[in-house]
This record gives C-alpha cells, structure tokens and sequence, in this order.
C-alpha cells in the first residue's frame, strides 16, 4: 500500500475481479482502428502503455455491436468474429501488466459523426438536435436485432480475454436514447412509462448475462443528466440505478454527464470547466445505491482523487485524458512523485480534437500518444555519443527539447533573454479558457531542475559571436516568433495580442477586434478583455464565416456563452483593407462594399507572426550541428512546438 | 408608536462549537458567548424605530447571571432600559416554559410592542415568538424582515416566505419575530456590569413554579445527531433549466454581483476556503 495516497492504492472488488487500485482508464474512442472496424497494432500498445503506467482497471471501449451501430466506420465492431485476435493480444499484454480490463459496448443509435450521417437509429422519428438529420424509427425486429448484437458482442469479448463487459447508457448510443424522453416518444411497450423507457435497456443486460454467466461482471456507464430541457435529470438517473441493482442485473455504474453532441461540454469538459465539476452526481448516485461508483470528470491529480475517495463520493476514480497525457500517473502518484506528473489541461486540441476529424488519437504535451510502440514509457534510449548542445531560447520548444536531450544524457546549456522561462506560455496563460496552460510550463521548469546536465542561463541575449566562441557539438535554435503590423494597417491605437496581454497599451471603452486568423488568439484576446476590463464594448471583426471559426468546437461553445454575455459583436465575412486617418476601413469579402469605423479606442490587429530567425540565419553554414524548432521555424501550436522538440532531441 | 421590548438570547458563538463524536453533544467549553444575531437585527430594527418615532426601546432576557453580558451589549448599542430574569428554578426550561415566563414579566411590565429573532442559532426551534403572542393572546408576525410604515396603531411589515414577501399589516399590541438580512450591523460591546440592568426573579412574575423550570418543560432531547452528510463540492440543483445548471458548473458555483462574489453551494469547497484566505 502506497503511504501517500491510502484509499487511491488500496485493492478493489469489483464482483470477483480484483483491481491493484482506485485508477480507472475510463472507455473512449482512440480512432485507431481500420478503415473496417477492426483494432490496429496501434490499439495494442496503446492500453499496453497504460497498464505499464500502474493503472488498476482498464475499460477499453465505445465497441459498436453492430455495423448500423458504429458511430463511424473507425469505430470498432465488437460483433465482428475478426476482432478476437487483436482483443485477446490487447487483454493479454494488459494483464502481464498486472492491470484488469473491461470492454465497453455500445449501439449509436441516434448519434453518429459521419457526415452526412446515415441511418440513425432511434426510438422515435425527431430532428437529432445537432446535425439537422432526422432519425429513423426502429421496429421490432430492429430492436432485436440491437439486443442480439450485444449479446454477440459481449460474447467476442469474453472470448478475447476481457474481465469484463460494461454496456453504454451514457452521452450516446441508443440505449440512453430509449430512456431518455427527449428522443424517446414512442407508444409501444419501449416507450412511454419510466418501466418501458428502461425495457430495452433490462433486456439487454438480462441477454448479456445470460450470454456470458453470473462469474463476469457487467457494468454500465450511466449518464446522469442529460443537460436538455426535456431530457432526464439526476433523479431520473438515479432511479434508474436502483431500479437496476434492485433487479441485481448489474455490478458497478461508471458516471458520465452530457450528451453528444447538444451538451458535450458536461461529457468532455473542457479547461474553463472546474475540476471535479461532477463529483457531486456520483455522491448523488453513491447514498442512494450500494454498487460500486466510478467517478470522473476533469480529475488529473492523485489528491483530488483521494479527496474523492475521502469524501466517499465513489469507490473508483475514472480517468481517461490524464492517463492519456501521463500514463505513468499512478506510478508516479504512489511514489510520491506528486510534482513529476504531466497534468492534462483539457486543451481538447489533441485528443478530442483529433478524434472528431477521424484522424489517430494524439496528446499536446505527450507525442508518443498513438505512437507507444515507438516512443512509449522506456523507450527513450541513452545516448552513447554524448553532446554539447547550446539551446538559444527557453520558450516551450527550447525547454522541452532540453528535458528530452538531458534525459538522454547530452549536457546542455540554455540561453534565454528574458529573466524567466516559458516565453509566450507566460502570456497564452493570461487568457481564461487556456489558463492552464501554465502547466506545460510548471511540468518543463520541474523537469529541468532534475537534471544535473542542464545549465540555464537567463537575461543572455545570445549573439553569434557567442556561440561560436563556445564551439557546441549542436545549436538549437528556438527564438520564437513576434507579432508584426503590417504598415497599412498601423494606426495610433493599433495594438497586436501581445501588447493587450502584458499590459502595454491603453485600452478604451470602444474596442475593435480584427481576427485574421480565426484560430484561438483572437477571441481569447476577446474573452482576456470581458473579463478583466469592465465596461469594455467588443466588436469583433474578421473574414472567416464567424468569430474564432478554427476553434474546437468544445471551447468555442463556452467563449460564446462568456462572450455573448457580455458586450460583444461579430461581423464576419469582412477584411481589413486600409487604415487611413485613423479611421478603419473594413471590405465585405464577397460583395467588395466597403464600411469604415470612425469611432473607437483601440484596434486590436490579430494576424501575422514571424519567426525569430536571424540567428538561425546567420550560423547557417558556420555551424556543426544546426537546427530550428518551435516558433522559429514557423509560427505554429504549442503542440507542433513540442512535437519539434521531442522528434528533434530523440534523434540527436 | 408604543415603546418596545425586544427578547434576546445569549448563544455559543456556533461557528466555533464543535461536537463531541463520541456522545454528540455539544462542546461549548473555551467557547464565546455572543447575541443570538437574530435577535441582534431584531434590536437594530427597533433602535431604527427609536431614532423615528422617538421612543423607548428596552432589552430582556432570561437566563443566569452571566447572561447580563448580552443586556450590556444591547445598552451599548442604544437600548434604554434592559431586564434580566433570572432564578435558579428556571433553569432547564424548554421553549413552552421560557415563553410563559418570559410573557409573564412581558406583561407585568406592560409593553405592547414585542421584537424577537426569528429563532436562535444554538437550538433554532422558532418557537419563543410565536409561544409568546399565544399566552399574551395577541398577534404575532413572523419571518419579518423590516418594518414598512407605522399609523394609527397598525404597523406594515414585510414578511418573507418561500416565493417572495407578503405585505402584512398589523394591530398593536403585537409581536414580531425578525429574520437576518443584509444590513450591517452596528457593534455593540459585552460587559460584566450590573449597574443598568433590572433583575427580577420566579417572584416577581404571578407564575405557578410547577409550570416552568424543569418541571414545567414537556421537551426531552432525546439525542443530537452529527449530520456528517457536509458535502466538499459543488452541488447542482436538479430544478434548475439545464442551460442554468450548465452556467453553475461553468462558474465553479462562484458568481459576480457588482462589488461581491455569491457562493452557491460551495460553501465547504476548498476553493471557498482558500477564497476566504486570499480576501
């Protein structure tokens, strides 16, 4: 038993499986499947990674259980006979591991992500609130032939080594969507009262243990509040549960919330959610139902976790993105090692974000994500021809190139001109929907002060001279990049993102917002000035088709609840043309009609970046070893940033 | 308006108090005895009224000696006259017998006017004020929380319930329980002193001593049970539309109102408590 964290690593029962702790991967889609439905080699190292990292309980998951069930043709098709090989190799490595793993099963039903979407299968014929598409109805032989593919599915699973099955009556599929009044209004024995809304469910989990025998647990993950007007609550939910274990027809309820797509901000919370937001609907399910509860909702750190088991709000802790960003967080947690974990910060850029594009799961702060078998836990090799390695630039390329280099054992040295690390992190953490951005900077700076071959130089503006008088193996060049104006659009009052951010500009009542770009900087300019000038009147002008277009959908949902709040407008499909006199001069993309702001207090100009590149430049042909990464190569995402870094300080 | 008498009650400071796990019972050693503040704003409101219609304003309360503390604290904020009853067969009263006793002296001393808090923060039952108008026999107003307008012997006051305020209008002799509200309070200070207060005994009121004290108390606590149900989190009301619901979990329960910050239901979140050290 761990002395930190006493609840976290004790075992756990759950029917006769028996966890080594509290830690839950919680079901998710990873996209890395075939094009055909079946689990890649990929899938295979990456739960393999996860049970490296010390976690007790894998559910690996959103198996569709049929082809009209799969949300998208990636989503792996449980009932299909082929995936048993993949699935008995995933199950295998885990338990060498010494983790437990359940599948998870599910049918969309209603909710797919293809566009445009096929049959969606659902109780009742209505407008599926997020895509426009009407549903289909399914009949009776249709429901049967839901229930028997489950029935098949959980078999494949058992067949391929799974300690268990967990079936999904959460955020989607078509088992919530029967339950729910808001999708189901059917008349017939499946619809209508609370008894027959959970029939299809009851019959379901009755076929499933009759399938696989009493010996195998069988879970559920239960939405417990829809977050819609006429769908069903948390007392909805709960009675629900009760009305299930006292039919003793399950063995543990893993909570979820929200719904694709109309609230998917309460079932993958993004950063401006606060952590543990849900904690209080698994307490809610907990005093009301003896079952075991797993918990979830934006917990990434041991203490939170055990706070959660303190409280006795659940007897497990669900984690699926921080486990994701540091596999290694359990091992680390009982250790001790609280410091040394990577926290996730719900950016949504990677996993989330990559998923709803159908392209492989990835990380912002961890690139082996997708790609363990080549960059897993240990995979990083000492290097046998140690270098001399002078990093110009300790912004987040800089610094987490220095960590993986130091790890690897090169000795470093890193010149940075300003008095502190992070370099645009210092200022992206202003903004609130990315404050947690921060992290990436704490774990790098933690990182760094490990390493005894790491030698930080800061308020050095490096020169050429400099370095060439130091002689290294290898230069690293990661400068950054800077906001630039261009001429014509200079105005007295002009500023760029970074003036606003630090503080460098006199701000005014009257606040014009032109966003180039449509990506996060411009709104989050935005949502920086709503909420820390009072009185402030947006308008927030650019050519893309709305305000922050390029933003994950997540995020831009709650900038627009924030935004719209406040003293905010748009005008979209309108360029910058000119400048001139101090008077702004806006033209309609399509129509060419001009219109011109005489009146405002300051213009904010979002659009172009350069790279700091003269140095780069200038060593050019003079040096060993040169390179460039982050920002100074082009301006780009913290995640490409880091991705240079890693992929670069790997290879040297 | 006639002069007004205002019951007040002196009570462990109950944000200091802790329980006894084992025999749940109530640790008021090493404990601050404060006025119940109920009773506080009840006394605020009458020294509102004194200001006005330039009247008398007197304390009472009923309890051992120690108790004067509180009656100097009410002299201090302005109160003219202050009584203490007080006999050693009084003691173990509940509320039925407090009420009797205190109506008694009440009605000795002839006020027609009667202010109490709406209950107390140690036991908080409600009953003194209402208990009080049944032995006087006259009408009583509670979850008051001001007085609108005084005329010709009827008062309007603004009465709190679940959905909003009632408009009462009332005829004197009556009495008035008052609930907290958001005034501030002027503070008032606790001494020992004796020389302003007027003490009177079981002999003084016309009272059958078989009716109070112990004897005449029907009340036993049976036991006081330690709610260990606090919740650490945020909690969400179910009633609320999904669009509010959503907005609570956004704004971690936290919301801005002009000058202050709104705790909803977060009141034992770490995130409150470390709101409270920053501030």
């Amino acid at each position: 038993m761990s002395n930190y964290f006493e609840k976290l690593f004790s075992e756990f029962k759950i029917k006769n499986v028996l966890l080594r702790n509290r830690i839950v991967f919680l079901p998710h889609y990873t996209a890395l499947a075939t094009m055909d439905g079946t689990p890649s080699e990929k899938e295979i190292y990456y739960y393999t990674e996860r049970a490296k990292g010390g976690v007790g309980l894998i559910i690996s998951g959103n198996y569709a259980v049929s082809k009209s069930g799969q949300m998208h043709r990636t989503f792996i098709n449980a009932s299909d006979q082929k995936v048993i090989p993949v699935f008995s190799k995933i199950t295998k490595r885990v338990h060498n591991y010494g983790s437990k793993i359940f599948g998870q099963i599910t049918h969309a039903g209603p909710t797919k992500m293809e566009k445009p979407q096929s049959d969606l299968w659902s109780p009742s014929q209505i407008i599926e609130g997020s895509s426009g598409t009407h549903t289909m109805k399914i009949d009776e032989e249709e429901i049967n032939e839901v229930k028997h593919a489950f029935e098949k599915s959980s078999k494949n699973l058992i067949e391929s080594g799974f300690d268990g099955v967990e079936v999904k009556i959460a955020h989607d599929g078509i088992l919530r969507a029967f339950l729910s009044p808001h999708y189901n209004k059917r008349e017939d024995k499946y619809g209508g009262s609370f008894e027959n809304r959970a029939r299809l469910s009851v019959e379901v989990l009755k076929l499933i243990r009759k399938s696989i025998g009493f010996e195998y647990p069988i879970g559920i993950r239960l939405c417990m509040d829809e977050f819609e007007d006429d769908g069903y609550k948390l007392e909805d939910a709960i009675r629900f549960a009760k009305y299930l274990e006292q039919n003793q027809l399950i063995d543990y309820i893993n909570v979820d919330a929200g719904t694709t797509w109309l609230s998917y901000i309460m079932q993958i919370p993004p950063m401006s959610i606060p952590l543990g937001y849900s904690e209080y609907m698994s307490a809610s399910l907990k005093r009301h139902i003896s079952l075991p509860v797993i918990a979830f909702g934006r917990i990434n750190d041991p203490v939170q976790a055990e706070m959660i088991l303190q409280n006795e709000s659940a007897d497990l802790i669900g984690m699926a993105r921080q486990l994701i960003c540091d596999p290694e967080t359990p091992k680390k947690a009982k250790k001790g090692d609280v410091d040394g974990i990577r926290k996730c910060i719900a950016c949504m850029d990677g996993c989330v974000g990559q998923c709803i594009q159908f392209q492989p799961i990835r990380c912002i702060q961890n690139p082996a994500v997708g790609k363990e078998k080549f960059f897993g836990i240990n995979k990083l090799k000492k290097t046998s021809n140690r270098k001399r390695i002078v990093v110009v630039g300790g912004g987040v390329a800089g610094l987490k190139f220095s960590e993986i280099a130091a790890k690897r054992g090169h000795e470093i040295v890193l010149y940075e001109k300003n008095n502190f690390l992070g370099g645009q992190l210092n200022l992206l953490k202003k903004i609130p929907f990315r404050n947690e951005f921060s992290e990436i900077l704490r774990y790098l700076e933690f990182q760094l002060v490990k390493y005894k071959n790491i030698e930080i130089n800061l308020g050095f503006e490096v020169k050429k001279e400099n370095i060439l008088a130091v002689n290294p193996d290898v230069i690293i060049i990661a400068t950054g990049s800077q906001r630039y104006i261009p001429q014509e659009f200079q105005a007295l009052n002009t500023y760029s993102s970074i003036e606003v951010l630090s503080g460098e500009w006199n701000e005014g009542k009257n606040i014009i917002i032109y966003d180039k770009l449509a990506k996060n900087e411009g709104l989050g300019v935005a949502e920086y000035i709503t909420e820390y000038y009072d009185n402030a009147k947006i308008t927030f002008i650019t050519p893309a088709n709305n305000a922050g277009e390029d933003i994950n959908f997540l995020n831009l949902d709650i900038l627009y609840r924030k935004l719209f709040e406040s003293n905010f407008k748009c005008i979209p499909y309108h360029e910058i043309l000119k400048v001139k006199d101090e008077k702004l001069i806006f033209v309609n993309k399509y129509s060419r009609r001009e219109f011109i702001i005489n009146k405002y207090d300051s213009f904010i100009y979002i659009g172009d970046i350069i790279s700091v590149d003269n140095l780069f430049w200038e060593l050019k042909g003079n040096a060993k070893e040169l390179y460039r990464i982050g920002d100074a190569k082009a301006p780009r995402l913290v995640e490409l940033a880091i991705n240079d870094a890693d992929n670069l300080a790997r290879s040297i | 308006m006639e002069d007004i008498i205002v019951c007040v009650k002196q009570v462990p400071n109950t944000t200091k108090v802790k329980l006894d796990p084992v025999n749940h019972t109530i640790l008021r050693e090493g404990v601050e005895s404060i006025i119940n503040p109920f009773d506080d704003f009840a006394l605020e409101e009458a020294l509102f009224l004194k200001k006005k219609f330039n009247l008398k304003v007197s304390a009472l309360t009923m309890g051992p000696n120690q108790a004067l503390e509180v009656l100097n604290y009410c002299l201090s904020k302005g109160a003219d006259e202050a009584y203490l009853l007080t006999d050693k067969k009084l003691a173990g009263s509940d509320t039925l017998a407090t009420a009797r006793s205190l109506a008694a002296l009440i009605k000795k001393l002839g006020y027609k006017v009667i202010f109490c808090g709406q209950e107390s923060i140690d036991s908080s039952t409600g009953h003194i004020g209402p208990s009080i108008g049944e032995f006087l026999n006259i009408p009583q107003v509670t979850h008051i929380e001001k007085i609108l307008n005084y005329e010709n012997e009827v008062v309007k006051v603004k009465e709190k319930n679940e959905f909003g305020y009632n408009i009462i209008k009332v005829k004197l002799p009556a009495i008035f329980s008052f609930l907290k509200s958001k005034k501030k309070l002027k503070r008032g200070i606790y001494s020992k002193d004796t020389k302003n207060i007027k003490v009177f005994s079981l002999k003084d009121i016309d009272i059958d001593e078989n009716l109070v004290g112990l004897m005449g108390s029907p009340t036993r606590v049976v036991k006081i049970d330690v709610d260990d149900t606090i919740d650490y989190f945020l909690k969400v009301d179910s009633n609320l539309t999904a669009i509010e619901r959503i907005k609570i979990i956004l704004k971690g329960g936290i919301e801005e109102k002009k000058d202050r910050l709104v705790y909803k239901e977060i009141n034992n979140t770490i995130i409150s408590k470390l709101i409270q050290i920053i501030k």
